[in-house]
């Protein structure tokens, strides 16, 4: 299937050789008119997109002043150069942290900055010209907005930061990304990324129903729309639909049965995947996170538990206070929002729930931290709690698990490829290249230790993992 | 990925750019048939057909996509059917059926 050279998964990791250009020409379709106009961006480039990109870049260097402080504080020390895995997957130096951000910087300092006016060539400032903007649609969707780099950075460079901004200046200039877009489109439009109206739900959920009584004899619920529940819960749609992602949903149901604790889904919040964030745009992520609140009101609840999926807890737990606040009128005794991990966390600290490890004796875990989960949010009431409560769990439901590799987990964990808004076909050569490190990583554990599972919140796919072959199988737990 | 479609040229206006058929109306089973060869899935069974065809009616009354272990399930067979069947990558059984394309979101996911 793969029409580009898969790169060999080598027994310690290798910094590569620079090899300018090469991925230069990958870059995602460009969204249609109509799903550029249903977010409120031009439906292609605008005549005077140069000016349009420099008022938006203004305008955002004023409203997120990280942003600024990012394209000013750079002092070339290299530190980044080689902790990227889109970097260490395909070698091209554009795909270094520094040189990703730059391609937004030589523009900045030219029209921003007094040496870059005067002297642009002492600082490599540069004008906006179309080669400077295919540059840019190339490489900021060659950025999965990790933030590994930041981890770092001795001054906290946030390239993840960049990227946004990136994308949304594209977006306002008419030059927006076809995935992301039509995806948000979809949510706007039906109420999740899959685009699944309510009685596809309904179907779906009875299906699981049935499915779960045939294999324990317990009738376990999938209630959807159920007002006067204590708990909305809401999660990626593509838990409705793709394997081995149902198998989470499937697992909550049983969690909130076991706990005798009343829960429904929402079929007006039914995504808790926020693609607004992958564009950067602030407007769209808010129109989305506002059905979660819509949700919540209409149906009465009085907690709300977010599902397993990195960027949507990102969103979340960082975001959806200021998005869609205030919650006051839910129940001040527990966290706005809980992660699906936490709630159940805590029901096992309290003997809630009863597990039987051994029937898990079949398997050999390791754990992927998500990068939005381990760089841009936390969970519990602990430092840390984003790395100790995922493995606290798995340790309670399976006696076998081992770790990959220290440099890469915790904060240090490296992307699964995928993220980010990238996890598109049109950009399967990115994707196969950028999870060499985490493949690597993964491939020592397999080796080491006859790991046959990986759990995580990110985003490898099916096929995604096939084209690793030599790792497999890659099953989620 | 787009599907390297191998219709003859009357035919491939039915198809848009990511090998999906446009109108489902417009499909019959010589077509399934020759959208199998032209995938490499080869000759379609009665246990592909039993996917085939609740994957359209499901599709017609939900117009969305199910879960697959679910299709295996009401047609009774091994929980990996539709993979076993149709390969990895479950947009070759989604194109054999003749339905429309399921979206980004779902298309990532098959």
């Amino acid at each position: 299937m793969a029409d580009f050279e898969t790169p060999e998964l080598k027994e310690y990791p290798v910094i590569p050789h620079l090899q300018e250009g090469v991925m230069a020409h990958s870059r995602p379709f460009v969204a249609k008119e109509e799903f550029q106009e249903q977010l409120g961006f031009p439906g292609e480039l605008v005549d005077n997109w140069e000016q349009v990109a420099l008022d938006k870049m203004k305008e955002l260097t004023g409203k997120y002043r990280g942003f600024q402080v990012f394209l000013d504080s750079c002092v070339k020390c290299g530190a980044c150069t080689d902790k990227c895995h889109y970097y260490l997957g395909t070698s091209d130096p554009k795909n270094m942290p520094v040189a990703r951000q730059d391609l937004l910087r030589k523009v900045y300092r030219r029209n921003f900055t007094f040496a870059g006016k005067y002297f642009p060539k002492l600082v490599g400032a540069v004008d906006l010209t179309k080669e400077v903007l295919d540059d840019w649609y190339s490489y900021f969707h060659q950025c999965s907005q990790c933030r590994r780099c930041s981890v770092f950075c001795p001054y906290g460079i946030d390239t993840a930061e960049i990227s946004m901004a990136a994308r949304e200046i594209m977006d306002c200039v008419g030059v927006g990304q076809k995935y992301c877009n039509e995806i948000i489109g979809k949510v706007y439009k039906i109420g999740n990324n899959l685009g699944l109206p309510q009685p596809a739900l309904l179907d779906t959920l009875e299906g699981l129903e049935e499915e779960v009584e045939e294999d324990t004899a317990v009738k376990v619920r999938f209630p959807l729309d159920e007002k006067g529940a204590d708990i909305l819960v809401v999660t990626p749609s593509a838990d409705f639909f793709a394997e081995p992602h149902v198998d989470g949903l499937i697992g909550y149901a049983k969690v909130f049965h076991e706990a005798g604790i009343s829960w429904t889904l929402s079929s007006h919040a039914s995504e808790a995947a926020n693609f607004g964030m992958f564009i950067g745009s602030y407007e769209n992520m808010r129109k989305v996170s506002l059905r979660i609140r819509e949700a919540a009101l209409d149906l009465g609840v009085k907690r709300i538990v977010m599902g397993e999926c990195g960027h949507a807890w990102r969103v979340a737990y960082s975001f959806l206070n200021t998005l869609a606040g205030p919650f006051d009128f839910l129940d001040p005794k527990y966290p706005v929002p809980q992660h699906i991990l936490e709630f159940t966390h805590d029901l096992i600290q309290r003997d809630a729930l009863t597990l039987d490890k051994s029937a898990n004796d079949d398997m050999v875990l390791t754990y992927h931290d998500s990068c939005n989960v381990a760089r841009a949010s936390r969970m519990g009431s602990r430092p840390g709690g984003q790395f100790t409560i995922p493995r606290d769990v798995i340790r309670a439901s399976c006696n076998h698990f081992f770790d990959m590799p220290q440099d890469t987990i915790h904060e240090a964990t490296y992307c699964c490829g995928g993220g980010g808004g990238l996890l598109t076909d049109d950009l399967m050569e990115l994707r196969v290249k950028g999870a060499l490190p985490r493949m690597e990583a993964l491939k020592q554990v397999v080796e080491e230790h006859g790991v046959t599972h990986m759990n995580r919140h990110g985003y490898f796919s099916r096929r995604h993992g096939k084209e690793r072959s030599d790792v497999s199988p890659l099953r989620r737990g | 990925m787009a599907y390297g479609i191998q219709e003859p040229l009357s035919q491939q206006s039915r198809f848009d750019a990511d090998g999906f058929i446009i109108d489902p109306d417009l499909w019959n089973e010589d077509m399934a048939q020759f959208i199998a060869r032209t995938d490499g899935i080869g000759k379609l069974t009665a246990n592909h057909w039993r996917v085939i065809d609740y994957l359209r009616e499901h599709f017609l009354k939900n117009h969305t996509i199910p879960v697959m272990r679910h299709v295996c399930r009401v047609t009774h067979q091994d929980p990996h059917c539709v993979t076993n069947l149709f390969g990895e990558d479950v947009k070759k059984a989604w194109r054999v059926a003749g339905l429309p394309n399921p979206g980004e979101e779902a298309k990532a996911y098959m």
